[in-house]
């Protein structure tokens, strides 16, 4: 399956996010670890957000054609 | 002036107007039973409905007892009789000889039931069999009517979430609409996160292919969690019932499948808070680690851990010095004595008792046999030799 099509994946981004959370709250990392994960979260949110901000509606029909008055 | 008529009068002319009317005798008419009245005498009356009109109908006792059902409000009926026009009241209605269940919706509605029945046993309905719709779905299926209003309704509160909408459309009326409905819905087999099955408000027989074991079925195999919202709130159809979840109309279905955006985003925020607490949080747990090592790692006690040191070094050295003369003296003292040992054996030592010792050019003469006469011999003292020659020998045994 084509996820570029079918947009970001929210439930196992966030999924994602809540494990580094609990990492980093546990804190046993080695500080460049904790740095090393912090980043990423942070630019998982960005992702997340980015994807919110410029989602916009996209419709596909089963049977092709699509009425006049909904863009798909 | 025209002509004033008495009331009786004028209901008598309407009612010879209606009797000579041919079609209205022994006529069929179709509707919906209300204000059924079961009278004691057993004379039964109700009226005859259908959305715009009604009529009021009488089953007298006598062509009552034929029927095999009883007459309720709700039910879809043909009934056969000829139309009465009621003098005293001024009325029209239906002297009615026969009723029967209409082949159509009334019929149905007892099919329904049974099917409802039918599905419940076999646990269709059941609440641990209904799915959590998914949190974040990425694919949301539609089957509706592509040009309803319903279609509309779902797209506008679905918005701008970031999901592809996967249409799959249906005939939603009609009489191949159940067809088209379980067809749209198995279509969306392995295409989509979540399904929403919907339709705008309509008559109940509009609503009637929702009501089929076919679309039923459809909706309980989705391999999907689905959400029904056929017609309005107070319509309840059969595919509510195997749902996962039902709405009350496609907008409620389109805002149950979304996830509140503004939820996300404050989700969002709150995480990269929690991570920027932790990772703080953290670093002050290494700074206070440094903090505390770093004074124990003050200059004063390295000095100390210097001096400590030397003073190892001090006694070690010590140590090793008085272990070499130890061992010297040991050496000395075991030196001397086996030189006392090797005096005392030693045959000087015997001529200093006061013991000599004989040679011959050939040797020690031990023995007296040994000597030969006239031999020049030394004889060895402790501070010097004789020498002499043997004059007689004398030997024992």
């Amino acid at each position: 399956m084509d996820s570029m099509d079918d947009g970001l994946d929210l439930e196992s981004a966030f999924e994602e996010l809540e494990q580094i959370v609990q990492v980093l709250e546990e804190g046993n990392l080695s500080l460049e670890e904790s740095l090393e994960v912090f980043e990423q979260g942070v630019s998982l949110v960005r992702v997340c957000n980015a994807s919110l901000d410029r989602a916009e509606q996209r419709i596909e029909c089963l049977t092709g054609g699509l009425p006049s008055d909904i863009n798909g | 002036m025209n002509r004033v008529f008495e009331v009786s009068e004028l209901n008598a002319r309407i009612r010879d107007r209606l009797v000579t009317d041919g079609r209205l005798c022994d006529l069929w008419a179709r509707g919906e039973l209300s204000d059924v009245v079961n009278h004691r005498s057993g004379h039964r009356y109700f009226t005859l409905r259908d959305k715009e009109s009604r009529i009021s109908c009488v089953l007298f006792r006598n062509h009552g007892r034929s029927l095999r059902f009883d007459l309720k409000d709700g039910l879809n009926v043909l009934v056969f009789g000829d139309l009465e026009f009621y003098r005293p009241r001024g009325q029209v209605q239906i002297l009615v000889r026969a009723v029967r269940l209409d082949s159509g919706i009334g019929s149905k509605h007892q099919e329904l039931e049974m099917l409802k029945k039918k599905l419940a046993a076999e646990g269709l309905f059941d609440q641990d069999r209904k799915r959590r719709l998914p949190p974040y779905p990425r694919r949301i299926g539609v089957v509706t009517s592509p040009d309803g209003a319903a279609l509309r309704d779902v797209l506008r509160v679905l918005g701008p979430y970031p999901a592809k909408i996967v249409l799959s459309p249906a005939q939603v009326q009609g009489d191949s609409a159940s067809e088209s409905i379980a067809a749209a819905i198995r279509d969306l087999r392995g295409k989509v996160d979540v399904t929403i099955v919907c339709r705008g408000g309509g008559s109940a027989e509009d609503l009637w292919p929702f009501n089929t074991e076919m679309v039923a079925r459809a909706v309980s195999q989705s391999d999907s969690p689905v959400v029904t919202a056929v017609g309005h709130e107070t319509d309840v159809t059969l595919v509510d019932f195997v749902a996962d979840e039902r709405a009350p109309t496609p907008s409620a279905a389109a805002e149950l499948v979304r996830p509140d955006l503004s939820l996300i985003r404050e989700d969002l925020i709150k995480t990269e808070g929690r991570m920027a607490r932790a990772l703080a949080a953290s670093l002050e747990r290494r700074q206070d680690r440094l903090v505390y090592l770093e004074k124990r790692l003050s200059g004063r006690m390295m000095k100390g851990l210097l001096r400590e040191q030397r003073q190892r070094l001090d006694r070690a050295s010590e140590h090793l010095v008085s272990a070499m003369w130890q061992r010297w003296k040991q050496l000395h003292a075991d030196l001397v004595t086996k030189e006392g040992r090797l005096s005392s054996v030693s045959p000087l030592a015997t001529l200093f008792r006061g013991y000599t010792m004989v040679r011959s050019e050939e040797g020690l003469i031990a023995r007296a046999a040994d000597a030969r006469l006239g031999e020049e011999v030394e004889v060895v003292f402790q501070d010097g030799k004789l020498v002499c020659r043997v004059m007689a020998r004398e030997v024992r045994g």
